[in-house]
């Protein structure tokens, strides 16, 4: 009996000495396999309507970690896009959506924090006035601040470190570009016009129904000045002036509508990270001394032509420390159909990193953002099974955006 | 054509270790090596012992078995955590997206490898039975646009998505015989640890086109990818059993020549496994760009249960005098 005791022990003790090897290989993969649901996700906002289709703008991450979206919506009685938003939270799982008014149309980029809530710029459907909108993000209610009527056609907004906002916009019957600086009651500080010397509302509302060419009308600041892109002196151009009273300081211009500056970042001074479209062709141009105060052209910006983009790439432009390094990420659209983001370092404007996001089904370039987790938020379009208009979001990690840096390999 | 040398190769290190193993647990009674209870029947056939008398080895019974087994499994997956690509705008509709897995247990899957018992009492063994193990499961979901006024606006698309991921497995039981015997019935309790060799993920999408003018099912893709990456290296969990064994043949007592393989059991028998933690790899599973945003397919959190209906054959390398 004290023999098989003595066995039997002997026995367990090699299986218990297994199963522990067992566990310690185990432990490695199984133990270690944690991530937060909202470090990484990919959504695609669906209805189950035939005829829905939904265009994103702009996102932004609310105080609460999720996020408000920006976009238009195809409406019945106007070819303009309807104001739209949607938030979700934290995980990308669907809150609330709200179409504010059938009068608010056209949304422009740059949906901004302002106290509590988050204001954008929209037009009028009829008069085509320039209204300043606050959304609740939490209630999803929504209230007029401001509405400037001789402010029409509003193609670009940015609000203003300082506080308040520029706003560019056209003059239809003057045929002119405007620029305003407003206060945080859109109530107009300064207003002025810049001669396009043709009339370019076919083009703006081509552009703003969709049946063309997107043009990249933006603006905002630059130390002491604002710039705005978009139609000037015969040609899509980019344009500087002065602060404090819209004086137009320098000029950068381009022949017609084919050749401009698809998207501009100051990364210090003069310096610039740039993408330009030239006819068929897309260049980046990671860094760019500008003469804000004098006159160029837009073939002066040469850069590094990118066969890969769209034709008619959006881009997106940011500056982004990871991990102590500075970098600028361009968020842009290939021709297959993907989204993708390169990563310039600022000190050498050597590429550090690549990514593309979307496979299978046409994904298109909004906007993206970084998070508070570190991660990075994009924005996109897709055509859900080839046909849906909808929104899309693709959020990645902390490690990815270091992946992007270059940082880890 | 790698995976299955590996397989190959993993079985013939198992068996050769099984063996030695069984040679070392000899060796260590061999310190009196003719005597009652280390007789290794299979590779030296009692030929060494055959003078032995029969009344010597009276009461020998089988202490290391090293055999094969194989059978098949029903498998199913519990989704611990769900996720979505398309993600429903409208909270109150049906459009839930959500995925219908196959019926439990109703994919089945296979398993091989060997099978090797060592008896700690006339009752209770341990039993050690690696082997190649495929689990099989799928689930469907469903998108669907409309619109109200309009019949021919219409569109239904249908994803089926099937899964087949193997391992090598390596389970660990304590069996329990009710009664001694030639037949014998058993109850095993245990837990395993698998290494995944391989997972691939097949998505057969079906749609069915109004707008288009179809009236039926317009198309039919199929798109199959590998997805090592999406599910974790290792899995474990705990098994428990029951089956029947049979020992047939002559017991060393009766050896008579250098063909008689001894006492070799067959055995039937059943097995619940139940994983205990998520399969996926949480950290890949939007990775896979063809799959998340081209066929908006993600992958739950996941556990593995599974039912294993078993059959085999064990020969006996040593006996034992109880």
């Amino acid at each position: 009996m004290y023999v098989y005791k003595k066995m039997l022990k002997r026995h367990i003790w090699s299986a218990m000495i297994i199963m522990a090897l067992i566990g310690g290989i185990m432990s490695c993969d199984i133990q270690d396999n944690t991530v937060e649901p909202e470090d990484v996700f990919t959504r695609v906002y669906n209805n189950d309507n035939f005829s829905d289709a939904f265009y994103p703008i702009n996102i932004a991450q609310t105080a609460d970690s999720g996020y408000l979206i920006l976009g238009g919506k195809e409406v019945s009685d106007t070819q303009f896009l309807s104001a739209y938003l949607i938030k979700v939270n934290s995980e990308g799982d669907f809150v609330w959506e709200q179409s504010p008014s059938e009068n608010y149309v056209n949304p422009l980029s740059g949906l901004s924090l302002s106290g509590n809530s988050y204001r954008f710029f929209c037009m009028d459907k009829l008069n085509l006035g320039t209204y300043l909108v606050r959304v609740d993000d939490a209630s999803g209610g929504f209230t007029e601040i401001g509405y400037l009527g001789g402010l029409q056609y509003p193609l670009a907004a940015n609000n203003l470190s300082g506080g308040g906002y520029v706003v560019q916009g056209y003059n239809r019957e003057d045929q002119k570009t405007v620029m305003a600086r407003l206060n945080e009651n859109a109530v107009a500080i300064w207003q002025e016009e810049y001669d396009t010397f043709e009339d370019v509302e076919e083009d703006i509302i081509k552009h703003m129904i969709r049946t063309s060419r997107p043009l990249p009308f933006m603006t905002g600041s630059v130390d002491n000045s604002f710039f705005f892109n978009g139609f000037y002196n015969y040609s899509f151009s980019m344009g500087f002036v002065n602060a404090s009273d819209g004086t137009l300081t320098g000029v950068i211009n381009g022949p017609g509508i084919e050749d401009a500056v698809s998207a501009a970042m100051q990364i210090s001074g003069n310096k610039f990270a740039m993408a330009r479209y030239s006819y068929l062709e897309n260049k980046i141009i990671p860094s760019y001394n500008l003469n804000v105060t004098g006159t160029q052209v837009t073939s002066d910006l040469e850069g590094l032509k990118f066969g890969e983009l769209s034709q008619q790439a959006k881009f997106q432009i940011k500056k982004i420390n990871v991990a102590s390094k500075s970098i600028a990420v361009y968020g842009t659209e290939t021709k297959s159909g993907q989204v993708l983001l390169l990563a310039y370092d600022l000190a050498d404007q050597s590429l550090l990193g690549s990514r593309y996001l979307g496979h299978g089904q046409p994904y298109r370039m909004a906007d993206f953002s970084v998070t508070k987790d570190g991660g990075l938020i994009v924005l996109a379009s897709t055509d859900i099974t080839g046909r849906f208009p909808r929104l899309a979001l693709f959020k990645l990690s902390k490690n990815d955006l270091e992946m992007l840096a270059g940082i880890q390999m | 054509m790698t995976n299955v040398k590996t397989i190959l190769f993993s079985l013939l290190l198992i068996c050769f270790t099984t063996a030695a193993m069984a040679q070392f647990a000899s060796k260590k009674d061999g310190k009196k090596p003719r005597k009652e209870g280390s007789k290794f029947s299979l590779f030296n056939g009692g030929n060494k012992n055959k003078s032995n008398t029969k009344t010597e080895f009276k009461g020998d019974a089988p202490q290391w078995q090293l055999g094969i087994k194989g059978g098949v499994n029903l498998s199913h997956v519990e989704a611990t955590k769900s996720y979505t690509v398309v993600t429903p705008l409208d909270l109150s509709s049906n459009l839930t997206n959500a995925k219908t897995y196959d019926k439990a247990y109703s994919n089945i899957g296979n398993h091989v490898g060997l099978t090797g018992a060592v008896a700690l009492s006339p009752n209770i063994s341990l039993g050690f039975e690696p082997g190649y193990t495929t689990y099989k499961f799928g689930y469907e979901n469903t998108y669907e646009w409309s619109q109200f006024e309009d019949v021919q606006s219409y569109v239904h698309v249908a994803n089926d998505v099937d899964h087949v991921i193997s391992y090598l497995d390596f389970p660990l039981s304590l069996k329990y015989h009710l009664k001694t015997g030639p037949l014998k019935p058993y109850l095993q309790i245990g837990g395993y640890y698998g290494f995944r060799t391989n997972a691939d993920k097949t998505i057969n999408t079906t749609i069915e086109d109004g707008a288009g003018g179809g009236l039926d099912e317009l198309s039919s893709t199929t798109q199959r990818t590998g997805v090592d990456e999406l599910f974790l290296r290792s899995s474990a969990g705990i098994l428990g059993g029951a089956g029947l064994s049979l020992d047939v043949g002559s017991s060393p007592s009766s050896m008579s020549g250098g063909t008689d393989l001894g006492t070799v059991r067959f055995v039937l028998g059943v097995n619940y496994r139940y994983g205990l933690h998520n399969i996926v790899d949480v950290k890949t599973r939007y990775n896979d760009t063809h799959i998340t945003s081209g066929s908006y397919d993600v992958t739950d959190d996941l556990e593995l249960r599974n039912i294993e209906i078993y059959l085999g054959c064990q020969f006996t390398l040593k006996y034992k005098s109880y």
